[in-house]
């Protein structure tokens, strides 16, 4: 006992004696703006202090050294100073350097629609897509909502401020999607093939997209695919158009996911119910299967996609003009396409992108015009593409972390075959596409972010170069406000129809200005946006002299778009509105001079609204769209009035009622959607006979919906393996 | 003698910053917590777990109260936006206790509380993806310590605000908050300074329930 007194006593002498210092000061940011809350602490002990609402602290430690001070807070750099034992009270101002994170810094949002679950600045929730009334869960449906997208309804495609359908490129995971819907169908516009279950975000941009993708002179579409499942499921869909049933593994590591998906699809038995404006020989029959494979490496995640289909459509209508002969058009199409990307770390500073897809389209078209038994004409065009295609991008983390260099380079290799009995001789072209492209995320300051890029592509076949430069800005006026501002050149290819006819044509390039401005407070949204659009190098020809092809085509479009959505005001319910202007002529194809294009309306509007209603357990959700008369031209009228008749306005509401259920570890949701409730009548253009009747008159037909309203009936039931099991091994 | 002597000695010089009783320091503090309602209180005592745990390398307790304390925060911020920023940082003093104790019952349940308060910002994106992931903490947290009341607690929580149609309402939250208060009756904390939280706010929640059940 007496030893270990002593010990002690010994100890306690021999111990450097403790001085009581008072340490105070205060934490500010370099703008002298206090920062409450923020940790004072000595390293390595439990003294310290958090700063009050105006930054000061104050308390006392005893200390026998020299120690070091840290302070912290979210959102900046810690600041450390060492102190000496010696000296009380010791004062400290700390100024603390703001740490520019990416959720507190600015996002460029000219011309870009963000559709993720975890952007702040996102526009719709991947969610929305699949819930938007009258869209049938078809992705360029949803988008069909937001402000810059044309309501098109007999082709497929988004036609964005004043640009064709084929002007708007897919992309997936990186990469071009050659096919993205099914194959053209004269007056019925086409699904997307991919469904929006397989995609985790959406990128839509309207204008002024970054260098890293291009060929597309108005918009890209980008969509990133899901990682890795969070668990062993299958998921069926059965409805009044299709059975689909998907099959997802996780394994047990967690690391990697492997599954397949089989859906056959035939409207023919709802067409039995549902009376179609035309007869349908064969009503469209869809079967295809993907395979999709994710694996998380160390650093990185490698994700494989296959995609394989076959479909067939045929139906028949009267000829215009000559009711007695009967028009068919049939339709075999088959395609496949898979894609293999690599998203990766390589090092503290830098991450590798690599990626590559091929695919493969066959079309088998046959149209004919019977008189009775008569064969009168016939056309069988069998166009085929085959699109190889490998990316890459280097990404450099300057500085803190969030100024970005990106180098990426693209090769593209496609043959393009076409064949027609009776009136297209075997043709067939290549193109070796290659691009290179550089890009920068440069951060002024957690409020002003600039993107400079330029992106070089040559096609072989062309034996053309384009060099394009693009810039945007953003700048965060307040918590609440940003502007941003976009500008870029955009260079495509001539659509391979033209290319068959003529390979001296030029790349097509349009000039993106765009001006925006962005509030989003609480749940409420408000986004406006101008822009201005030239387009040069068009494809064109003379009147009836469709051989003579150049590209001495030109055009503009401007104008102004609002977008507003709103989750708070009323409780449980959410709405968005969306207005676009569009002011646009051009000279292409065709057209004798500059005339707004038969695509273009001038004024279109959509308004969603959706709301759960929880003591019936179902989401109701409906749509209403306008817009005002698009042109065509009536070929009775003379050549001066090309294209300046108008359809009638177009209204459309849908509305769709999702019933959600669950019973035992299944989960289901009971889908009812139903387009053009009211009855509207709905024109979307007017196509003319060949040549003139008895009466000296071209006759007309308006192109309408094949029926007058749409319904799908279905479910969703999403099985899960029980994870209880996995957590306890 | 000589080695007692020694070592008395290297003890008390290293110790001489870092002097400090632990469990009392943390007693005093939770104590502290007990009471703590306002936003500035709950943020200073966060900072005081922050550094505890960051002198006492290997004890999960200190970070598990740093996030419990911003769990608080989190609950009671009347701004969505901020609950991701809040959760953003509980979920960071989280894995700090996970990686001096993976396979903690109580931090696994208090992570699928903030995971569900994450889902609040807005239910209809999140249900399917953080949804899920909570669930996925909560089963874990069951398994590792059945005699946990707590996950049952947030279970119930949670319930209520999910459709009946989909497994919740009023009766199946019932259901858990009726599980986790049989096992409060049970429940010995392991130490002083284990989370023992939740009993009296378990019980106020079974009698609202009981309420509205009755009113139906």
């Amino acid at each position: 006992m007496r030893t270990v007194l002593f010990t002690i006593l010994i100890s306690l002498i021999l111990s450097p004696a403790f001085a009581q210092i008072t340490i105070s000061g205060t934490v500010k940011d370099r703008q002298q703006h206090p920062l409450p809350g923020a940790s004072i602490s000595i390293e390595h002990t439990y003294y310290g202090a958090t700063a009050g609402e105006n930054g000061a602290f104050s308390f006392t430690a005893p200390l026998s050294g020299p120690a070091k001070i840290v302070i912290s807070i979210t959102g900046y750099y810690p600041y450390e100073q060492m102190i000496a034992p010696d000296k009380s009270p010791v004062e400290i101002q700390a100024v603390l350097r703001e740490r520019i994170s990416e959720l507190k810094a600015v996002t460029i949002t000219a011309g870009s629609f963000e559709a993720s679950d975890k952007k702040r600045t996102s526009i719709l929730k991947s969610v929305d897509i699949v819930t938007t009334a009258g869209q049938q869960a078809d992705i360029v449906a949803a988008l069909k909502t937001l402000p810059g997208a044309q309501q098109v309804g007999e082709t497929e495609g988004l036609f964005v401020r004043g640009g064709s359908g084929s002007e708007t490129r897919v992309f997936i995971d990186g990469l071009m999607v050659n096919n993205p819907f099914f194959s053209n169908v004269p007056d019925i516009a086409q699904r997307g093939r991919f469904s929006p279950l397989l995609f985790k975000g959406t990128n839509f941009s309207s204008g002024g997209y970054s260098a890293q993708y291009g060929q597309g002179l108005s918009s890209a579409l980008q969509l990133e695919s899901q990682d890795l499942p969070s668990r062993t499921e299958s998921n069926w869909i059965i409805s009044s158009a299709q059975l689909s049933v998907t099959g997802q593994k996780l394994y047990k590591s967690g690391k990697s996911s492997i599954g397949g998906s089989v859906t056959y699809s035939n409207l023919a038995p709802y067409f039995g119910v549902v009376p179609q404006k035309v007869s349908y020989p064969k009503a469209p029959e869809i079967i295809n299967s993907e395979f999709f494979a994710r694996r998380k490496t160390k650093n990185g995640m490698l994700k494989l996609y296959g995609y394989a289909g076959y479909n067939t459509i045929a139906f028949s209508k009267p000829a215009i003009g000559n009711e007695q002969w009967q028009q068919q058009f049939r339709l075999f199409n088959n395609n496949a396409y898979t894609n293999i990307t690599y998203n990766g770390k390589l090092n503290s500073a830098w991450k590798w992108y690599a990626g590559g897809s091929i695919s493969l389209n066959k079309d088998d078209v046959r149209v004919k015009v019977m008189a009775g038994d008569t064969l009168k004409s016939h056309f069988s065009p069998q166009p085929e593409n085959l699109t190889t295609q490998a990316k890459t991008v280097f990404t450099r983390s300057l500085g803190t972390g969030l100024n970005k260099l990106y180098i990426g380079a693209e090769w593209q290799y496609m043959r393009d075959h076409i064949f027609a009995e009776d009136s297209i001789p075997s043709l067939t072209i290549k193109d070796h596409y290659t691009a290179a492209f550089a890009e920068t995320d440069i951060y002024l300051s957690a409020s002003f972010t600039t993107r400079l890029g330029v992106r070089w592509e040559y096609s072989g076949l062309l034996g053309q170069g384009a060099v394009s430069p693009r810039a945007s800005l953003a700048w965060k006026i307040d918590g609440r406000q940003q502007v941003s501002a976009a500008y870029g050149d955009f260079c495509q290819k001539p659509e391979t129809n033209y290319l068959f006819r003529n390979q001296q044509l030029l790349f097509g390039k349009a000039t993106h200005y765009i001006l925006n401005y962005m509030y989003q407070a609480n749940d409420r949204l408000l986004r406006v946006e101008a822009f201005y659009k030239g387009y040069h190098r068009l494809v064109t020809y003379p009147v009836g002299k469709p051989a003579l092809l150049s590209s001495d085509g030109s055009g503009y479009a401007q104008g102004f778009e609002v977008f507003w959505r709103d989750k708070r005001s009323i409780r449980g319910f959410d709405y968005w509105i969306s207005y676009s202007y569009l002011d646009t002529k051009r000279q292409y194809l065709d057209y004798p001079f500059k005339v707004q294009p038969g695509f273009a309306a001038t004024h279109t509007a959509s308004v969603v609204a959706k709301k759960y209603v929880a003591p019936v357990s179902t989401y109701i959700s409906t749509t209403y769209t306008f817009a005002s008369g698009r042109p065509y031209y009536n070929p009775n009228r003379p050549l001066q009035m090309f294209m300046q008749d108008r359809t009638i306005d177009y209204h459309t509401l849908g509305l769709q009622l999702n019933y959600l259920t669950q019973f035992r570890n299944v989960y289901a949701v009971f889908i009812f959607n139903m387009s053009n409730v009211i009855g509207n009548q709905q024109i979307y253009t007017w196509r003319f006979a060949g040549d003139k009747g008895a009466d000296g008159l071209y006759r007309g037909e308006a192109v309408t919906p094949m029926a007058k309203r749409f319904f799908f009936i279905g479910c969703y039931l999403s099985m899960g393996m029980d994870r209880r099991k996995t957590f306890i091994d | 003698m000589t080695i007692l002597f020694i070592s008395l000695f290297v003890c008390t010089r290293m110790s001489a910053q870092t002097a400090h009783p632990f469990i009392s320091t943390m007693e005093t503090q939770l104590k502290t917590l007990d009471t703590a309602s306002t936003g500035a209180t709950l943020m200073t005592l966060a900072n005081t777990f922050e550094r505890i745990g960051k002198t006492e390398k290997n004890r999960w307790e200190p970070y598990y109260y740093a996030a419990f304390c911003y769990a608080m925060m989190t609950a009671g911020s009347p701004d969505k936006s901020r609950i991701d920023v809040l959760a953003d940082k509980a979920e960071g003093y989280l894995n700090d206790a996970t990686v001096i104790d993976a396979n903690n019952s109580e931090v696994n349940a208090l992570r699928a509380w903030v995971l569900y308060m994450r889902v609040s910002v807005d239910p209809m994106a999140r249900w399917q993806t953080i949804g899920r992931e909570a669930a996925g903490y909560l089963e874990r947290s069951k398994a590792q310590d059945p005699s946990n009341p707590r996950p049952y607690y947030i279970e119930g929580r949670t319930k209520l605000r999910v459709p009946e149609g989909l497994g919740g309402g009023a009766e199946a939250a019932l259901a858990s908050v009726n599980t986790s208060l049989e096992k409060f009756a049970a429940f010995k904390p392991a130490s002083t300074i284990a989370p023992n939280w939740g009993k009296q706010p378990a019980e106020r929640f079974q009698r609202d329930l009981n309420a509205k059940i009755s009113n139906k």
